[in-house]
């Protein structure tokens, strides 16, 4: 009983291990991160329910549109080299319309995040 | 991963935001803000502006507590001197984070700006002023909705000095800063 839990964990752990290994994960993830932070940050941490102008919207839809681009390269990562140029576009203009793009966090990610998935090159078969 | 693609994609974007960021401290780049939340300083050496309305409301944070406040809306304003400043809880400490125009001398240009305060102190002089006027009927929508019966001043022309403000809510419809400052830290001053 324990032994084929254990199994089934072992498993999984593999089944994801090779999941992220298909795909450039941590750009993904990054990108994905950054695109929740400038797209909350004017309601997180602020304490009172806002009414936002420009940036507040700017923010959401860049922030989406970062997270969209996230997900485009975990399930389209051949598409990695344009994803990531509009990311690195989106990152730059949060960073004018939308609170310096989340206090320079967001749009520092979304970069970090861009250019490692410009970088990322799927494995050889062996 | 091939790293030299890594840093031909991460140098040049860096190189970018950097040159945004310069752009903005010296007011080549406008910067738009949504930020807004807790209790925060406000404050100008000369704020000017047409079409002015004042009226009583309650804004409500997220905990749930309403605070009362004065909404203050000016149509268009002139700001000099611009300095916003609030205190933030981060995981180091208290920390003051300060927006302000650098440039004394040059004026921001604000549309649709609303303030939501619980206390403003400024010398004022005023053009043309109804007090008292009702809350619900104020300058053709362009102010914010008071409730009808409240109590409500309309201004037409308005310019103030030293002007100090606890504010809730700060909202501008569009934002003109000419070299924006944005600064954070623990030893930061706040405005007033």
């Amino acid at each position: 009983m324990l032994l084929s839990v254990r199994r089934l964990l072992a498993r999984s752990r593999d089944a994801a291990a090779a999941w992220t290994g298909r795909r450039p994960f941590w750009a993904g993830g990054l990108l994905i991160a950054s695109g929740a932070e400038i797209a909350l940050i004017p309601v997180i941490g602020t304490g009172v329910i806002i009414h936002t102008g420009v940036g507040g919207y700017a923010g959401f839809l860049l922030g989406f549109f970062l997270a969209a681009m996230g997900a485009g390269l975990w399930f389209a990562p051949e598409q990695r080299f344009v994803l990531a140029v509009l990311s690195v576009m989106a990152a730059l203009s949060a960073f004018v319309l939308s609170n310096l793009g989340g206090f320079l966090v967001g749009s520092l990610l979304a970069i970090g995040g861009a250019s490692l998935g410009f970088a990322w090159m799927p494995r050889e078969p062996r | 991963m091939r790293w030299k693609r890594f840093w031909l994609m991460l140098a040049p974007s860096l190189a970018a935001l950097a040159v945004l960021a310069a752009g903005m401290a010296q007011g080549a780049v406008p910067a738009s803000f949504a930020v807004s939340g807790r209790q925060m300083k406000v404050s100008a050496t000369t704020l000017s502006g047409r079409g002015v309305g004042i009226v009583p409301g309650v804004v409500r944070s997220i905990d749930g507590r309403p605070h009362v406040v004065l909404h203050l809306s000016l149509r268009t304003a002139r700001v000099y001197g611009l300095c916003q400043s609030a205190e933030v809880d981060t995981p180091l400490g208290p920390f003051t984070v300060r927006l302000g125009a650098r440039d004394r001398e040059k004026p921001s240009q604000v549309g649709r700006l609303g303030i939501s305060a619980t206390s403003l102190n400024a010398d004022v002089d005023l053009g043309s002023v109804v007090l008292n006027r009702d809350a619900g009927m104020l300058g053709g929508g362009n102010v914010p909705e008071g409730e009808r019966g409240d109590y409500g001043v309309e201004v037409l022309t308005f310019s103030a000095r030293n002007v100090a403000a606890d504010a809730w809510m700060v909202m501008g419809g569009s934002f003109l800063v000419d070299g924006l400052s944005v600064e954070i830290g623990r030893d930061v001053r706040p405005c007033f």
